[in-house]
């Protein structure tokens, strides 16, 4: 069974109509395809990622899973349970983990919070609060549990924010954001937490939303990129790498050549993007792009020794998640402008025909 | 389960109002000052009111003692369903309580436990300051029914103030009920006069306001001591305002939980 099965979902948004409108001042003009008929499925212990930029429907979709909005059309399937007509057994199977701190009561300690936010989830007292010691325990909160919420540092804070979407044992862990603003270590931490102890060990399924791409790179098994509401790539992320044509980065070190020198076989081998500085008194650092395939650094390398340069190091850059998203987004952002032009094109051509 | 979610809510809200110690101390002090300062107000107004208050027992202090202590109730009951929407949607815990197994409907309720609570223990500070310090009268009350009478009190003004809610949940703010209620209420309630000092025409509007039935009942109950027979056609009438507002507030409720849903504006404020 898939954890998650997701068809042909659809969310609009519609600005209000007649007397509402004149009532409530609403900050949409027109109607907004927030999640454009979209279809995928996640499988059971996944490490799923959507990722797109501001707008493209990543909250309003988990929102959605959530039971926290209903679509406009189509079905969402979680842990088996409809979202619009099983709303309370797939709240029983999910936990939210969406990113806000400042949503607990921060004059009651970390453990006081855990305890009342326990207390929605039907749990007995007695496993409640075995519960809220393990989940301290998994997010290394401990020692600070006893203390005031506001007290918190802001890694604390989005530690408790996943511990207590872990309290109910959940099958599915949503998280929107789980590292945003946490330092380097924390991340790391939480990545760790996430990858190893709740999918490696507990086996759960893991929904996550985030912008930060080494993120779900280094996390998930697969990513699904919205923009405009629709999904646009539904795959792994290598795959994803792949469907750009990507260019290599190369960052050479050299010593006992001159600057201009290096220049000048840099610039006879037809590489782009080159830039040369140096690293200490006698080092350079050249860096280069290669787009053309074949073999750019092994000529180059030769030329360098032929000129009595010394080689200390050689690395080749694979491309990254982030450069293959930007890309793509580039792509979809000229698909929808051609189309638009087309659509426009159509209408004017058919009022003249009239 | 149910019961202790209930108090979940209240442990969590009496933590909370404690942590501010010095708050809660003083509001029992600003009690006193009120209580007193109303005893004086009915020195000064002497036995010129009495023929106005002879139903009541001819003595002002006790009816505006029992008026302002119990018109606490519509207060919360109109104010506290949707102050707890918007506070829990400004501070964004709503939305986490919305994806646990607990219903909206019965959020909200629990929230309101504890104001209600504190507004019964604010009507035992009043009347026992009122006793204690200033001499007031409380020897004729007649405990069960005045407990009934809090009890449709509370279901009535609850259920209009959950159908102020509604309105927060759709509109955020500016909501028509509250303003409604509270305005007509302070006017033609009876809370600090009785309705008999008003022209004749707006004593007919007095009827329509359910506050005034239960101050009445509520004054004769605990001041004159009325028995359940004499107090039957007041209770009646709340009982009426209850069975009708009720059910119109958990439809309302209802439409408002599917309309913010459909327009994803349950956790904006």
């Amino acid at each position: 069974m898939n954890a998650i099965e997701v068809r042909n979902l659809t969310k609009k948004f519609s600005p209000p109509r007649g007397l509402m409108k004149f009532i409530s001042k609403s900050p949409l003009k027109n109607e907004i395809v927030a999640v454009d008929r979209i279809s995928f499925a996640v499988e059971e212990g996944e490490i799923f990622a959507v990722a797109g930029p501001n707008g493209a429907g990543k909250t309003t979709l988990i929102k959605i899973l959530c039971t926290l909005l209903f679509p406009s059309s189509g079905k969402a399937l979680v842990n088996g349970h409809d979202v619009q007509t099983e709303e309370e057994k797939v709240k029983a199977s999910v936990g939210l983990s969406a990113g806000e701190e400042r949503s607990f009561y921060w004059r009651l300690t970390g453990r006081e919070n855990l305890a009342f936010f326990a207390s929605l989830q039907n749990m007995p007292k007695t496993t409640a609060n075995k519960r809220i010691t393990e989940v301290l325990h998994q997010i290394s909160l401990e020692d600070a549990a006893d203390n005031m919420f506001y007290s918190y540092s802001a890694g604390m804070k989005q530690k408790l924010v996943i511990g207590r979407a872990l309290l109910s044992n959940p099958k599915i862990l949503f998280l929107d954001e789980p590292t945003k603003s946490v330092d380097p270590v924390t991340a790391h931490a939480l990545r760790k937490l996430i990858r190893n102890k709740l999918v490696g060990e507990q086996k759960r399924t893991v929904f996550l939303a985030s912008h930060h791409l080494e993120e779900v790179e280094e996390l998930c098994d697969r990513i699904a990129v919205m923009h405009q509401g629709r999904i646009t790539f539904c795959g792994t992320t290598d795959d994803f790498k792949r469907t750009i044509r990507s260019s290599d980065h190369y960052i050479l070190e050299v010593a006992n050549i001159m600057e201009d020198k290096l220049a000048e076989i840099a610039n006879h081998k037809n590489l782009a993007d080159i830039s040369i500085a140096y690293v200490e008194d006698s080092c350079l650092r050249l860096k280069f792009v290669s787009g053309n395939g074949g073999d750019p650094v092994s000529p180059l390398l030769r030329d360098i020794l032929d000129k009595g340069g010394a080689i200390h190091s050689c690395i080749k850059s694979r491309p990254k998640l982030e450069e293959a998203f930007i890309k793509h987004l580039d792509k979809m952002d000229q698909r929808a402008n051609i189309d638009a032009t087309e659509e426009a094109q159509m209408v004017s051509a058919g009022n003249i025909k009239k | 389960m149910i019961l202790k979610k209930a108090l979940a809510f209240l442990k969590r809200d009496y933590k909370m109002q404690v942590s501010y110690r010095l708050s809660f101390l003083l509001q029992f002090l600003g009690i006193f000052f009120s209580v007193a300062t109303f005893f004086f107000v009915s020195k000064l107004l002497g036995k010129a009111v009495n023929p106005y208050l002879t139903s009541y027992g001819g003595d002002y202090f006790s009816y505006v003692l029992i008026g302002i202590a119990f018109s606490g109730f519509l207060g919360t009951g109109l104010g506290t369903f949707s102050s707890t929407i918007s506070s829990a949607q400004s501070h964004g815990t709503l939305e986490t309580m919305l994806v646990t197994p607990t219903s909206l409907s019965a959020i909200i309720t629990f929230s309101a436990l504890w104001n209600f609570l504190f507004t019964s223990f604010n009507v035992l500070i009043y009347l026992a300051f009122g006793a204690f310090f200033f001499g007031m009268d409380l020897s004729k009350a007649n405990l069960p029914a005045a407990f009934l009478i809090l009890f449709l009190t509370i279901l009535m003004f609850s259920s209009i103030g959950i159908i102020s809610a509604s309105f927060i949940m759709v509109f955020k703010r500016g909501d028509p009920i509250n303003w409604l209620f509270g305005s007509f209420s302070s006017l033609l309630g009876g809370t600090y006069f009785p309705i008999t000092v008003l022209p004749a025409w707006l004593q007919k509007a007095s009827y329509f306001i359910p506050l005034f039935y239960a101050l009445r009942a509520m004054r004769h109950a605990v001041l004159q001591g009325y028995t359940f027979l004499m107090l039957g056609k007041d209770i009646i009438i709340l009982c009426i305002f209850a069975i009708c507002i009720l059910p119109i507030s958990l439809f309302c409720f209802r439409f408002a939980v599917k309309r913010a849903k459909i327009e994803g504006s349950l956790v904006t404020y």
